[in-house]
């Protein structure tokens, strides 16, 4: 859908899935996104650098990423979008059942945009997007619709 | 066990010297007793033949006042003097007679024998004289033979001179003997002093060996050559000098041996201890890890839950009815519990875990940090908080340190006084080895009896689980567990409905302390 965010949500537990899906759906209003969701750290890798059978997507405008994932976990993930040159604009929030102080410090040590801790609400969830819209509505250019 | 032999060496050592001192006495005595004597009887020799020279001397006058008196005869013819002469010979005689009496030795006996041969010839002469003088008045022997005379007198002379060779090689041979009898002495001192010395020699060379050996075994033990023995035997004190020498050094070994095990015993119990606290500190590890994931995916379905009940309570909140409504509160009520004592547990597993490095802790800038991050929950109870002492610059684990100070912060919270608006006092004390850190309040207090359990895990010091549903009873536990890692401990001073003061402490030396561990 054209104008819509493009959001990549890496997480395991459908239910978490399902429940993600759901608030960020019931802010469709303020934040029009489309999401595509990878269940491990290598799949949301794969994803963003369009390595099979990814190869015809766009790139995400942002990342909700979890830290315990199978295969690669969020925090591998995290520091390779980070720290290469390609990806390392693309806003990352963290969105993990963790509220381990030493979990978050870590996270923004190594370059993620912001900590969400789950269960989230939906008003937590808009005023971290929010947050963060500064940044990626200006410098994306996205349509006037978005900016509130 | 030491048995006195005999003869000591002692006893013959002083045996040795009596002996010597004995015949060393006995020759000098003797010696003495010699010399003395022997001049005794030279001088009683001496002093008899001094008496009979003098004697001999007596016989001149008389045989002198013979002779005169037969001078005077022959000139008149007076009868009146062969009365005269008669009494000088008796005088003579009787001074003969004495000398006889003094000395009764042969060679005298013989000299006053032929003085009185020779006398009689003079007295014979005389009698010739007189005789014909009143038989014939006949004077034709005038005067008696002077060769007569002299015989005499040459006798005389000569028994004087025997009596004066006889005293001066009486002298002579007094001092000879003296002489001879002094050099018996010094030979026999001679031969005593080399006895003395060869007996000293001997003595001491039965010393030196045994002592000798007893200095090589004492340098040997010393060197720690404990159990060598000089095995010497000798029936005296060295010989029990050595013997209580070499049990004594087997006694030192033994002692030194069963030391030697002791030390090897204690040494494998240390060993074995520091295996099994290796063994403790890697299963606790494994078991802090092992809530840590349990924790961690007991989280996962409850965050699940959790979002299902608020998407259910938002989709159907206007069709539930008022018991549904409850029982949802209850639900969500109990979930959050739970989620409280999942993130309590986690902490707990997570102290002092490799991300919280030791390092400098602004005190003041941590504290006014862990305020921030209370700063709701403060507010909404109106709480007044007061910060007490000058905030040191400390070395710990930041984030464990901010932990247990949110927890004791937390807990004045939750445990206010129903009656009391909130007030808390925060505070550092400085002492020798620790920092003291502590947290005051006006709240409700504890009990003294809980005071000692109120640090251990899910003790809740007398307060149920409905009267504060935030508590998870973990957080004193976490505090306890913070400050144990910091080398300190913990402690609470309350009473009843009283306020209460909890309080941690840091060890200033818990940087070598940490140190001194991660060698081991």
């Amino acid at each position: 859908m054209d104008g819509q965010l493009e959001v990549l949500l890496v997480e395991d537990n459908t239910d978490h899935v399902f429940l993600t899906k759901a608030t960020l759906e019931s802010l469709r209003e303020r934040f029009p996104v489309t999401i595509h969701v990878v269940t491990d750290g290598q799949e949301a890798i794969d994803y963003v650098e369009k390595s099979p059978p990814y190869g015809n997507i766009n790139t995400p405008d942002f990342i909700l990423l979890d830290i315990k994932l199978p295969k690669r976990d969020g925090f591998e993930v995290l520091e390779f979008f980070k720290s290469d040159a390609r990806f390392k604009t693309i806003p990352i929030v963290m969105l993990t059942s963790s509220d381990d102080e030493k979990d978050i410090a870590r996270s923004y040590e190594l370059g993620s945009n912001s900590y969400i801790s789950k269960p989230t609400g939906t008003d937590e969830l808009a005023s971290k997007l929010e947050s963060l819209g500064i940044y990626w509505f200006t410098t994306n250019a996205l349509p006037t619709k978005s900016t509130l | 066990m030491i048995k006195i032999k005999t003869p000591s060496y002692m006893t013959r050592m002083m045996l040795s010297y009596v002996l010597l001192a004995l015949v060393a006495s006995a020759l000098g005595i003797g010696s003495v007793y010699t010399i003395q004597r022997s001049i005794t009887s030279s001088q009683a020799k001496i002093a008899n033949r001094a008496l009979m020279t003098r004697r001999a001397t007596h016989l001149h006058d008389p045989l002198e006042e013979r002779r005169r008196i037969e001078r005077l005869f022959a000139d008149s013819k007076d009868k009146e003097h062969i009365d005269g002469w008669n009494v000088a010979d008796k005088e003579f005689s009787e001074a003969l007679a004495a000398l006889g009496r003094i000395d009764h030795r042969k060679s005298m006996q013989q000299d006053l024998k032929r003085v009185e041969v020779a006398n009689n010839k003079v007295r014979r002469n005389w009698l010739r004289l007189i005789e014909s003088f009143e038989n014939r008045n006949d004077f034709s022997v005038k005067v008696q033979d002077i060769n007569d005379e002299e015989d005499l007198e040459a006798e005389i002379f000569s028994m004087i001179e025997t009596e004066r060779t006889l005293v001066k090689t009486t002298e002579e041979s007094a001092l000879t003997e003296v002489n001879r009898t002094l050099e018996r002495s010094f030979l026999v001192s001679g031969i005593v002093l080399v006895f003395a010395i060869g007996m000293a020699l001997y003595m001491s060379s039965t010393l030196k060996k045994p002592l000798r050996q007893l200095f090589d075994a004492a340098k040997r033990i010393s060197k720690g050559e404990l159990g060598h023995k000089i095995d010497l035997d000798r029936p005296d004190e060295i010989g029990d000098l050595t013997t209580a020498f070499d049990e004594m050094s087997t006694e030192l070994n033994f002692r030194q041996e069963k030391l030697d095990k002791n030390v090897a015993d204690l040494q494998s119990a240390k060993d074995l201890l520091e295996t099994y606290s290796h063994d403790l500190e890697f299963k606790n590890k494994e078991l802090e890890s092992f809530i840590y994931s349990v924790s961690h995916d007991l989280k996962a379905p409850l965050i699940a839950i959790q979002g299902f009940l608020t998407m259910f309570a938002n989709e159907f909140d206007e069709k539930l009815s008022h018991k549904a409504h409850f029982y949802l509160s209850r639900v969500r009520a109990n979930s959050e519990q739970m989620h409280a004592l999942i993130r309590q547990l986690l902490e707990l597993s997570r102290i002092g875990e490799n991300s919280d490095t030791l390092q400098s802790i602004n005190m003041q800038t941590l504290v006014d940090e862990t305020l921030d991050d209370l700063s709701l929950q403060l507010e909404s109870k109106r709480a007044k908080v007061r910060l007490v002492g000058d905030w040191p610059e400390i070395i710990g684990y930041p984030l464990s340190v901010k932990q247990a100070l949110r927890n004791l912060v937390d807990n004045a919270i939750h445990y206010k006084s129903n009656s009391r608006r909130l007030e808390i006092e925060i505070g550092v004390e400085e002492t020798s080895s620790f920092w003291h850190l502590y947290v005051r309040d006006n709240g409700m207090g504890v009990d003294p009896v809980y005071h000692k359990n109120i640090f251990d895990l899910f003790e809740r010091a007398g307060i149920s689980q409905t009267m504060n549903e935030q508590g998870t009873g973990m957080g004193l536990a976490i505090v306890r567990k913070i400050a144990e890692n910091h080398g300190g401990t913990v402690g609470v001073k309350s009473k009843l409905d009283n306020g209460s003061t909890f309080f941690f402490e840091i060890s200033k030396d818990i940087a070598k302390k940490e140190e001194a561990r991660l060698e081991v």
